[in-house]
């Protein structure tokens, strides 16, 4: 596979479930070793499209477009085939590691099946490669803590061994949902950078959904803006924090406050959204400074600029 | 001048286990910590998980026996009370809970949860307690329609002014804050932190503010108490405290925030 073709490619991803639009028409690439960070409150669509790549989506929800790993195509794949491509080809970090990990076998249980599940090896080699891989997430005495249950440890710890679980069968393309939210700062920082480091030792690229802007600038390569299930902006991190184009993502780097500076704290008025049927017009425009007419009378088209894309149309036609 | 709330010497012990054949094996989760509150300002505690934040809030909150200590407001004991003291004290000092999602009976009306404590400790005629919920619901930034709806009708955001709405209700003098803004989605969590400091103002309020983002801290508090195992390790004016922090829990905690800005990355980061 030649080095331009995306690792992954999404592709007019529009998903619903039931009544609720809750990704439309989405379009972007993953490439191999970068981190791209995927920012958006609750229900701008992040986690459905994480869901969505892995298949993890319920039977009903109503799923168009394309998702392409390496050229294979995702949507629509046999559940068999899709059990092989999680763990495999994409692993999966998720917030909560309490959640994540069954509360009555042990650490080194549930590595050596998940292992096991992935690669035809005897469950000594198993326990002997799930031992090196906690050693490499920094667990202390990993041999002995295969033996012990995820209550046993803390939460950071436990959020170590999910990592080191996604990480197991050596996957290309690491999804992490929130993997930091429910941990304290200073163990955060600890989990981001291993993350990091293991990922750019193997070569594996990162989708990183969160909603903390802090983090985003801290370690991704590339942002891509969701609101109300559409991708309103899409940069490298430098340009998008330099220079948002969107409204929302304007708004919505104004809204953080940051330490030790007299940097604006304002909120965005209004609710999160929710869209229901179909989006008729700009998902942002009830809450949106700029708004006009023209922002509810269809989807706002792409404008691009170098790399740096986004979907507001007065900003657009200014640029024109 | 008496702060409003000192808080003197506060001991609080869990029992966390039992050796075998021994003696119960106990935690200490507040480990003697004292500070004043000025009256209608902001005081920030924060600290990471199991410092002990959230367990002296329910303390000062009434909500939890201390084991040694005292908490005094405009200057008499709010500790080992009798009943009906009790239900005073707790009536003067409210919290305000980080989830609205878990903090609100699914299954009661907006108007219900509001006025709540009003039935408690105000007994208002049927019509007068219509219009002091309604009251209390705009207050908070909400229609008075509000009431007759059920808490899942509602954002998070509108959820945690219920939750306020609620506090309000018995006419406290100070709130306690668990995290108020941070199951909040970011765009939302300064519209709640300005309605807080608006309501400051108008009703007088001193906070007591727990949190562990540093920096919504420094905007929202006039003071601020970093808390580790149990202990104040430092305390000051948050800006001061944060440009010059003197003890190595506080620079540690402080080094750990991610920076919003791509061009000020951690120079040891391995994304650097």
């Amino acid at each position: 596979m030649d080095r331009h073709t995306p690792l992954l490619q999404v592709r007019d991803l529009t998903v619903r479930l039931g009544p609720v639009a809750a990704v439309s028409g989405l379009s972007f690439d993953v490439h191999r070793g970068e981190f791209l960070g995927i920012v958006g409150e609750s229900g701008s669509g992040k986690s459905v499209t994480a869901k969505a790549i892995l298949g993890l989506l319920p039977k009903s929800a109503e799923i168009r477009g394309s998702v392409q790993l390496e050229g294979e195509e995702l949507l629509g794949a046999s559940s068999e085939t899709m059990r092989r491509v999680r763990g495999d080809r994409i692993g999966l970090v998720f917030q909560d590691a309490l959640a994540a990990l069954d509360p009555v076998y042990t650490i080194g249980d549930q590595l050596v099946e998940a292992l096991q599940a992935h690669a035809d090896v005897s469950k000594r080699t198993a326990r002997k490669r799930a031992a090196d891989l906690l050693g490499e997430v920094g667990i202390p005495k990993p041999v002995e803590r295969l033996d012990s249950y995820p209550h046993q440890l803390s939460g950071g710890q436990r959020q170590r061994i999910i990592i080191a679980a996604a990480l197991i069968a050596e996957p290309d393309l690491i999804i992490a949902d929130e993997p930091t939210t429910a941990l304290d700062v200073t163990v955060q920082k600890q989990v981001l950078d291993l993350l990091a480091e293991v990922c750019q030792r193997r070569e594996a690229a990162v989708m990183l959904v969160t909603h903390d802007l802090g983090v985003v600038a801290q370690t991704c390569d590339r942002v891509a803006t969701f609101y109300g299930g559409l991708l309103v902006e899409e940069a490298d991190v430098f340009s998008l924090f330099d220079n948002p184009r969107h409204p929302y993502t304007r708004a919505l780097l104004r809204s953080v406050p940051r330490l030790g500076e007299d940097s604006p704290f304002e909120a965005i008025p209004g609710s999160p959204a929710q869209i229901y049927i179909s989006l008729t017009g700009c998902p942002f425009a009830p809450r949106c400074e700029l708004a006009e007419a023209v922002c509810t009378a269809g989807v706002p088209p792409e404008f691009w600029e170098g790399t740096h894309r986004h979907r507001c149309i007065v900003e657009g036609r200014e640029q024109a | 001048m008496t702060p409003k709330l000192r808080v003197q010497g506060l001991l609080k012990t869990f029992q966390s286990g039992r050796a075998l054949l021994g003696t119960a094996q106990r935690s200490v989760a507040v480990d003697g910590i004292s500070f004043d509150v000025a009256a209608g300002s902001s005081f920030g505690l924060v600290g990471e998980s199991g410092s002990g934040k959230s367990t002296t809030a329910r303390i000062m909150a009434n909500l939890l026996d201390a084991d040694e200590g005292s908490v005094q407001l405009d200057g008499r004991e709010m500790l080992s009370l009798g009943r009906r003291d009790l239900l005073s004290a707790r009536r003067r000092v409210q919290m305000v809970f980080q989830d609205p999602f878990a903090s609100l009976n699914p299954r009661w009306k907006v108007g219900n949860l509001v006025g709540e404590g009003l039935r408690i400790h105000h007994h208002l005629g049927r019509e007068a307690h219509r219009a002091r919920v309604n009251e209390l619901l705009e207050m908070c930034g909400l229609p008075a329609s509000a009431a007759s709806r059920f808490p899942h009708e509602f954002s998070g955001g509108q959820r945690q002014r219920i939750g306020i709405a609620r506090a309000l209700a018995v006419e406290p003098e100070v709130l306690i804050l668990d995290e108020p803004v941070s199951a909040l989605d970011v765009s939302i969590q300064a519209q709640i932190l300005t309605l807080l400091s608006r309501l400051q103002t108008e009703l007088g309020l001193t906070f007591v503010f727990i949190a562990h983002d540093l920096a919504i801290v420094e905007r929202f508090c006039d003071h601020v108490a970093v808390m580790q195992d149990g202990r104040i390790v430092e305390q000051g004016v948050p800006a001061e405290l944060y440009r010059d922090p003197q003890h190595d829990y506080t620079r540690t905690l402080l080094g750990a925030i991610p920076i919003p800005d791509p061009r000020r990355r951690d120079n040891n980061s391995p994304r650097r």
